[in-house]
This record gives C-alpha cells, structure tokens and sequence, in this order.
C-alpha cells in the first residue's frame, strides 16, 4: 500500500537539482519588465503624474497609470450582509489609501532599467490626513479611507450562542483577557510575480505565482472583460504561498491590462521590500476575551470582541472578514464550552489590506482563550493542563457551541502525549536572573473545507473539486487537478493516493495542477487545508471507477468475470498470478477496436467531484522558555508537536507541515511585526527589520502522533498543516506568562521591551 | 532591488585609489556588506564611484606588531580575523565580537576595517575598537595620519580618505577581554552591546575598561567611571548604575532608550564578570 509511507518526495529532486521553474525564471520573445512606482505616503490626492523623463531613460517602453489601463475594480466575493464593498482598483486613480500602493507601472527592456526609471516618474503628491489604528480610525473626525464608508467601520454585528449572559451571571471566576494581536507579513520565500503574454486575438496567457490558478482566472476575466475560457493561467513552481497567493494581486490585473496595452509580454517578480511594504499583511486583531469558569473549573462561557484592522480595502482574498469573523466560530476551540457571545468588527485604515495568512483567523482568539485559561488555572489553583483535560471534548461527534461538528479526534490523549515530551520542565533554568516556564495549548483546527466546512464556519464559499484521472496508452496514470502546490508535496501525496486505490506503483502516477487549459476546475484552488480531503477525496472517487473500467477491459480481453480479476502493483491479477500489465490493459483499450465495440466505456478517462462534509484535526503544543529577567530575551527550549489529522497518507510529509507552521508560529510568538511608523510606513520592511526566526531561533522538536480516521472523509483522512501557526503562539506565550510568576500577556510579539514590562523589570 | 547606476573603479596602487577617492561622489567600497545591500535598496544617494580596494596590494595584511599588539589592513575580511590565532591570542575581544557579526556569508565579504569606518553606533566593530584603545592609519591627498579611533567614530574618515590600516595595541599583561550583546535575534545587529577588560590588581581581578554599544551616537567609553573596581562589588555596581544613568540613549523601532539603558547595564555587569574570570590571578 502506498497510503501511510514516508516515501521521499517526487517532486525533490528536481526542485533540489535547480530544476524548478519559477515566474522569475521564465523568458517569453519580446518581454517587457514591470516595476510599479508606488505611494510613500499613507493617504494621497495625486494631482499629476510627470512620465516624460521616465519615458527618456534608457530601455523604457511605457509608463501606464491608471487612465491609460480602464478595467473593472477588483471586489471582495463575500456575501454576508452588513459586509461593505471597497472597489480596489489595480492602479490607484486619484487616491492612494496605504503606503506601497501602486500608482504607475514601467515597463522596460531590463529590470534594472525599469527601476531607474520608476525613480524618474514624478508624482505630484498631496498628501492627506491618515489613519493607521482602528481604534483611532472609528473616533469622531477621524479620516475616511473610503468616503462611503462612515466611521471606517466595513462590517459590525454580533454572534450569540447559547445563553453567555446567563453562563457569566452563574460564574465564580471571569478572567479577562485582552490581546493586541501582531501584523505579520507571510514572507514566502518567493514573492509575487506573473508574466501576461497577449495573444492578437485577444486571448491571453498568464504564469502566476499563485495558489489558485481557476480563482486568478476568474478575477482577471472580472476586471478585464475577457471570458475565462479565453485566459488560460499557468501557475509554474512557486516557492511559498501560506495564504498569500490565494487572492488575485492588483498588481496581476495591472500586469495583465499593461499587455494588452502594449502588445508584448510582461513580466512582474516582486521584490522583498516591495512585497513586506506593498503586499497584503495578515492577522492584526484587536481582542478583549472575558472567559467564564466554574469554582470546580468548568470553562462555562467565552465572550470576546474581536475587531480586525483590515488596511485600506477588504481585500479580494475573501474579506476583510477572514480574520474577526472566521476567528469567532472557533473561540471555543476544542473544549466544551457551551456558550459564546462575539462582536466581531473590521474596521479600515491606511495600512496595506488585510488577506491570508496560515491559521487565518484563529490564531489569535486561539492565543487569547489560552492565555485566559493558564490565568484561569493559576486562580484556581489548577495545574493548567489539568483545568484543560477536565474541559476538552470526550466525546464524537460533538457539536460546539459555535456549531462546528467535530468529527473524531485524540483531544486529550495529544494533551497528555504533549505534557509527556516536554523533558525540561521542571529542570532548573541555565542562570541567576533566568525564568523558566512552561506553556501547553490544545487546539482543533477546521481541516477539510469543503462547503460543509465553510458554512459550520457560517462562511460561504464554492470549496468543492472536481478531478480527472486517466489511464495513457503505456499504462501510465495521470491525474489533473486545478491545487497546484507551493511547497506541500501534492505530485507525491496526491500520487499515494491514486496509486493505493488503483492498485499501481506510486511512480506511475503523475499529478498535473499548473494549467487551466488542462485541469479541471477547481473554484478555491490550495488553500484552507482542504487539498488532501477534498482534491484527495475526488481522486480516490476516481480511482475506484477508474479500477473497475481497468479490470472491464482487462475482463474483455481475457474472456475472464470481473469479479475473478484485481489490480495490483500495475497488473492484473487472477488466481494470485499476474496475468496483464496495466500497459497491455491500456493498449488494448486504446488500440483493439473489437474489444472497445464489447465495452460501455472502453475510455480510461473518469472525472469525478467531491465536496466533502467538514472534518476537525486536533492535537496539542508545548514550550518550555527560559526567560533573561536582565535582557528580555526568550529563548525557547523546547518543543513538543502532537498532531492528530486522521489517516496519515505521507506521514514525513505530515511531519514537516507539523513542523514549518510551528516555526511560523515561533516567530510570530517572539519575533514577526509589521509594525507601522508615525509616518505611516511599515517598519518591518527588509528581513533586517522584519525578524523571522532562523534556524538559530528554533530548537529541537519532539514530534508524536495520534491517528482518529475522520468517519466522514474517504479514507478517514483530515486537512493539517496549520496548526502550529494557530496554537505556537499561545504555547509560548503561555510559557513566557508562566515564567514570568503568571505576568499578564497582552500584546505579541514578546519583544525583549515587552516582556520586561510585563515582568515589572521596565515600567 | 537591482543597484542604481553607479561607476566601479578598482585600482592597483593605493596612489591610483587616492586620486580616485578625490574625485566627486567618489566612496571606498572595502567589503560592501551594509553599503552595497543599502544602494540596491534606492535607501541612500548613489555614489557616482565605487572606488573598490579589494585590489590594492598589501591592504590584506594582518599582522603581529612588534610591540605585541596588531595591524589590521584595510581589506582584511571579518572571517579571516575570526579565525586567526594572533586575533585570538592578541584581541581576544574583537574574536569573540566577530563571531557575533552578520553570519558566515557576510563575514567571509564584510572587512573589519570598513565597519569600523561606517561607524555605526550599535555595531560591533567600531564598539571594539574604541573597548581596546584602536588607531585608524588614515590616508589621503595630504598624506598620512594617525587617528584614534574613539575620535573617527564621531565623525568618520574625511571625504578622500581611507583607513588603511587599524593598530591595536598589546593587552596588559593577564588581561581579560569579555565581548557581550543582545538583539532580539542572535546575528543581529545589537540593540546593545558591552565589551569589557580586567587586568590582575592585588586580591583579584580589577576593570581596566568597558565601554557600552547602542546607546548613544557612538560607542560610549564609560571605562573612567568604572576603572580599578572589584567586579562583584558594591562600588563598581553603584558606579555602573551611575554610568547607565548618564547614558542617552536613542529610541527606535528596536528600542526604547529606557530598554537600552537597562541592557546596557545588564551586559556592563556580565561582560565584566566574564572578564575578570579570564584575567590570570
């Protein structure tokens, strides 16, 4: 079986060879190079835009703004009511809302001369009063980012489950609990990019770094015109995503409008600071958490107010909803908690937009309810992990009180399996003036959306697939998709899967996802952990039919009953010997036209659809810290990772998930923040000043297992990887809260400045 | 980002660099390691010339001073000096320093003598080279002269000038060198730094010297205040206490002038303990 086996990656070889094929990579005749000229200012009138000496300097070809590129504004796809629209154009006209927004694109012969160039545009700026804090932004007078948009608030509204009002009269303890959660930046490892090559007849082609090659496509035809039969979207290697490359990029619709406009290709590859400024951020909530326990600690209610910054526009990623709205559905995480108030709100200001990030909304109410529980357990005088156990879910399905069903799970067997790896936690710390603490968090992470997902997250959204799986003519197997992989391993997880329910070796199998011209559609594309259950899910439905018509032809050409045949390992077999190869099965299917004339379905070919019902991973982190009470430093000792996501279908592959998205969520525990000046630009604009953490920064992992088949997934299987952004922060936090005698944490990044403020060590 | 226009000279004598360097919007480049990443970055006007020194013969030298001390040429690589054993044995302060600086790839490019020369107030070389009483060889059109470093940091090399070469001076006999710092991230630059020397006195190690990185517009020498104390005893904490008091600080994005000051103290006290257990009895 190939299912279940750490088999090394396929696609590594190639990527480690050199053999990758980035946007920045690719070279069409005739290519023109884009680099935008973008505002230094937070909030501008532009009263003109001077190209002419641009337009002279050596190798430049255009200078567009947006008078010269008309189209249709990109628009958030959201539906819930109360939600307002801001229409983003691809070029800004007029006004520019966020520092890094783009006003003009250069196209020129070389990079390096479309750079000098942009130097040369002379923007007349008028700088306008701005708003970088959604506090500040709701006060009387404070600027507008959007004149229609009163008070800058894009969405307020209320979610009541239960009776918290009743829960909070009856309780003994309520811990409050702010958070001032950080701004990251998803800081893939390759940036944002495309290349647009126009066709005479209008139809055009587009290599994009995305995640979502069918969800571009369908942007670009919203903002060009174009029907999208007639783009054709090619999304070649791309080194990260994490969330990022879901929405289409305004810069994408400029590049493709700028080709059009000129008549030749053009490329665009983002640059580091062009990405940390200019791209969208990510998380940024503003929580006030009020947790309601019992005296014998029940964890009876959660009420929280949940404000998103959203930046400039609601962004085309989903909304400016995906961080406050989606992180309210899941306040209760994986405990009984039975009854929850959240006032959720997205307020806009003059910081670049809010889109994705790995853990997408929960990441941060996740880090304020487990910060308020270890408070909680120090009042009651409960070892935290204990006052968790007496709360986490036994029992499956369970329904929260949010309305998630969680379908299976090991919530407190990872607990205690996370408790058991931490080997440090109760050894002395290193040095005088050295504190060590402890932090362990569990937590459930929506893993598989497919629709049903998406609406017990009360969030719509076409998150079905549909696949296609085909025998060739030598009997190899290829299986086209439209989720495409920035790094996750799909051409070999996606492999196993097809090879163990057809019944071929794993190297027959080859996945295809880069081309809309050649894969099906699927409308969401990567992301959301929803590829292994829900393209995974398609293909295994494909695979059984596509068994059944192997063994037919097989069958026909042997004059032998279905039933008496099997495909294993690549050939047919009866009565345990091989009797055909999967080649002469496809040959004959192929090429015997007598045999096709006995058969209903003679072609090897199969689509099949899925949207599968929503299924719940869970597991559980630990840290053990040791905090310097004379620098503020936190160094992270240890790490426990336990993860639970079902059925395993490349378990190395599980591991460096597990693994990557804790090192994300290190970073964001102590190090990542964007971090806007008084001038209203990010701070965080290089990686001199945009700290993720390096290999220096993170310790050994003791990694563990548990496995609850999902009963609603084919195979029992579950989406993961996100885990670790979501519940890493908290885990440390918590550590850090601990080591510092139960000090109350309310802003991350643990800076070295903040934890001596909490400590009491600064005032 | 790709680099501005900029002209790239490489000369072969240090005359031929000279004359380059007295041309307008002419820079030395020795390394390049903060000034080529800034310029690719359109963070800062581009010089009209880079005039490269990586060619100029005899600029590579490290060497033992007769006196026992060292002499560091101009386009002598951080990791060189890393590695060398006279750095170990001569400056053990600017070795421990050095391992502290950028990582492997940068310290194989940056050179000791053009941090020192860019002067900035946080990092470590410059910090190092006032800790241990350095002098700046400067040459220019009008000759040669000397300089000491505590003094260039404040202003730098004069357009037209180099820092051909920096001399150290030998480590009083039984000397302890100690190198602290603290960023957020270890490789970083320092959000503040501490180097510190101790020699032999009687009954035990005594400051000889200890000055303070990222808190003020250089490195601040607070070695008068603290001079001949006990490490570990009330006096020198009192005076340390003191000498963080008089400090400046900056407040920026990576710290408060309180937090700096708070470090800088912590790192003053460990950085002299660390010291005096390296000082001979």
């Amino acid at each position: 079986m190939s299912m279940g086996r750490r088999i090394r990656r396929l696609e590594d070889e190639r990527l480690v060879r050199g053999g990758a094929r980035h946007v920045g990579d690719l070279r069409r005749p005739g290519q023109l190079e884009a680099v935008f000229v973008r505002s230094p200012h937070p909030a501008a009138r532009i009263a003109g835009i001077d190209a002419a000496r641009a337009l002279a300097a050596p190798g430049v070809a255009a200078v567009l703004t947006a008078a010269d590129l008309p189209h249709e504004p990109l628009l958030d796809s959201v539906t819930i009511p109360g939600l307002r629209k801001t229409p983003h154009p691809a070029i800004a006209a007029g006004r520019v809302r966020f520092t890094g927004e783009p006003v003009a694109i250069v196209l020129a012969d070389t990079r390096a001369h479309a750079e000098d160039a942009a130097e040369q545009v002379v923007v007349d700026w008028r700088p306008e009063p701005f708003v970088l804090d959604p506090d500040a932004a709701q006060a009387p007078g404070a600027p507008l980012v959007h004149d229609h948009v009163p008070g800058n608030v894009l969405y307020a509204g209320d979610k009541r489950y239960g009776d918290p009002d009743g829960a909070f009269a009856a309780a003994d303890l309520v811990v409050e609990q702010p958070l001032h959660g950080n701004r990251y930046a998803a800081a893939p490892l390759e940036g944002r990019g495309c290349l647009a090559e126009p066709a005479p007849d209008g139809r055009v082609t587009v290599w994009a770094s995305t995640m979502g090659p069918h969800l571009l496509r369908r942007r670009l035809a919203q903002t060009t015109g174009l029907d999208e039969h007639r783009i054709r979207v090619i999304a070649p290697d791309v080194g990260g995503a994490f969330g990022l490359k879901i929405p289409a990029a305004p810069e994408e619709v400029a590049v493709v409008l700028a080709a059009r406009a000129v008549g030749r290709p053009v490329r665009w590859v983002e640059g580091r600071r062009e990405q940390l400024v200019a791209a969208p951020h990510a998380k940024d909530q503003r929580i006030a958490l009020e947790l309601a326990v019992s005296g014998d600690g029940e964890l009876l209610a959660v009420r929280a107010s949940l404000v998103g910054n959203a930046g400039a526009y609601s962004f085309n990623a989903a909304s400016a909803l995906i961080e406050p709205y989606v992180g309210a559905g899941l306040l209760p995480g994986p405990y009984t908690i039975g009854h929850v108030a959240a006032h959720v709100r997205s307020v806009l200001t003059n910081t670049a937009p809010i889109s994705p990030y790995r853990g997408v909304g929960w990441t941060q109410p996740h880090t304020a309810r487990e910060l308020a529980i270890d408070r909680a357990a120090r009042e009651l005088g409960l070892d935290p992990a204990e006052l968790r156990r007496r709360n986490l879910v036994r029992a499956f399905p369970h329904r929260s009180a949010t309305g998630m069903v969680y379908d299976s799970g090991s919530y407190v067997a990872s607990l205690d399996t996370a408790v058991s790896l931490l080997r440090e936690a109760d050894t002395p710390p290193p040095g005088p003036g050295v504190r060590r603490g402890i932090g362990v968090t569990t937590y459930v992470e929506p893993a598989g959306w497919g629709s049903d997902g998406a609406l017990q997250s009360e969030w719509s959204f076409a998150s079905h697939d549909t696949v296609r799986l085909q025998v060739d003519p030598t009997g190899g197997v290829l299986a086209a998709v439209g989720t495409p992989s920035q790094g996750q391993g799909h051409a070999t997880t996606l492999a196993q899967i097809v090879a163990a329910e057809l019944g071929v070796p794993v190297g027959q199998v080859e996945v295809v996802a880069d081309d809309t011209h050649a894969v099906p559609v699927s409308t969401a594309g990567t992301r959301a952990s929803r590829v292994a259950t829900v393209t995974g899910g398609a293909l295994a439905l494909a695979a059984r039919e596509l068994r059944g018509r192997v063994l037919a032809v097989a069958a026909a050409r042997l004059d032998a009953p279905v039933a008496a045949l099997d495909l294993r390992d690549g050939h047919v077999v009866r009565d345990g010997e091989r009797v055909l190869t999967l080649r002469e099965v496809a040959e004959a299917a192929h090429f015997d036209p007598g045999l096709r004339a006995r058969l209903d379905h003679p072609e090897l070919v199969v689509t099949a659809f899925h949207d599968p019902p929503a299924a719940y991973s869970n597991g559980a982190i630990g840290a053990v810290v040791d905090v310097d009470l004379g620098t503020g430093s936190v160094a992270v000792r240890e790490l426990a990772i336990v993860e639970d996501c079902g059925t395993r279908i490349n378990p190395m592959i599980v591991d460096g998930q597990a693994a990557g998205a804790v090192v994300q969520g290190l970073g964001g525990a102590l190090l990542e923040d964007i971090a806007y000046d008084d001038a209203g630009v990010p701070a965080g604009s290089s990686f001199a000043t945009y700290l993720l953490p390096r290999i220096t920064d993170v310790p050994e992992a003791a990694m563990a297992h548990h496995e609850s088949p999902s009963p609603v997934t084919v195979n029992g299987v579950k989406g993961m990887g996100e885990s670790g952004a979501i519940a890493a922060p908290a885990a440390i936090a918590c550590a850090v809260a601990d080591a510092l005698g139960g000090a109350r944490i309310d802003r991350l990044p643990l800076t070295p400045e903040r934890v001596l403020r909490f400590a009491g060590v600064l005032a | 980002m790709t680099l501005p226009p900029v002209g790239y000279v490489r000369p072969r004598t240090l005359a031929e660099a000279l004359t380059a360097l007295a041309g307008e919007g002419a820079r030395p480049l020795a390394g390049g390691q903060t000034l080529v990443p800034a310029l690719a970055a359109r963070l800062i006007p581009a010089p009209r010339t880079l005039v490269d020194l990586a060619a100029v013969p005899g600029l590579d030298v490290l060497e033992g001073t007769a006196d026992g001390g060292l002499r560091i040429g101009a386009m002598v690589r951080q990791r060189a000096a890393e590695r060398s054993e006279l750095v170990a044995g001569r400056a053990p302060m600017l070795a421990e320093a050095l391992a502290e600086v950028g990582h492997p790839s940068v310290r194989h490019r940056g050179t000791v003598v053009g941090s020192v020369a860019h002067a900035d107030p946080a990092a470590e070389l410059p910090a190092v080279a006032v800790a241990l009483g350095a002098v700046a060889e400067v040459a220019g059109a009008d000759g040669r002269r000397d300089v000491a470093v505590s003094a260039l940091v404040a202003g730098g090399p004069r357009a037209g000038e180099v820092i051909v070469a920096l001399r150290l001076p030998a480590p009083a006999p039984g000397e302890g060198q100690a190198w602290l710092e603290t960023a957020p991230r270890r490789f970083d630059l320092p959000v503040a730094s501490a180097g510190a020397r101790c020699v032999p006195g009687d009954g035990g190690p005594v400051v000889a010297g200890l000055v303070l990185g990222g808190v003020g517009p250089t490195p601040v020498d607070v070695g008068d205040a603290v001079r001949r104390l006990r490490p570990g005893s009330a006096e020198l904490a009192s005076a340390l206490d003191a000498a963080a008091a008089r400090l400046d600080p900056p407040s920026d994005a990576r710290g408060s002038a309180q937090l700096r000051r708070h470090l800088a103290r912590t790192l003053a006290e460990r950085a002299i303990a660390r010291a005096a257990e390296r000082t001979a009895a």
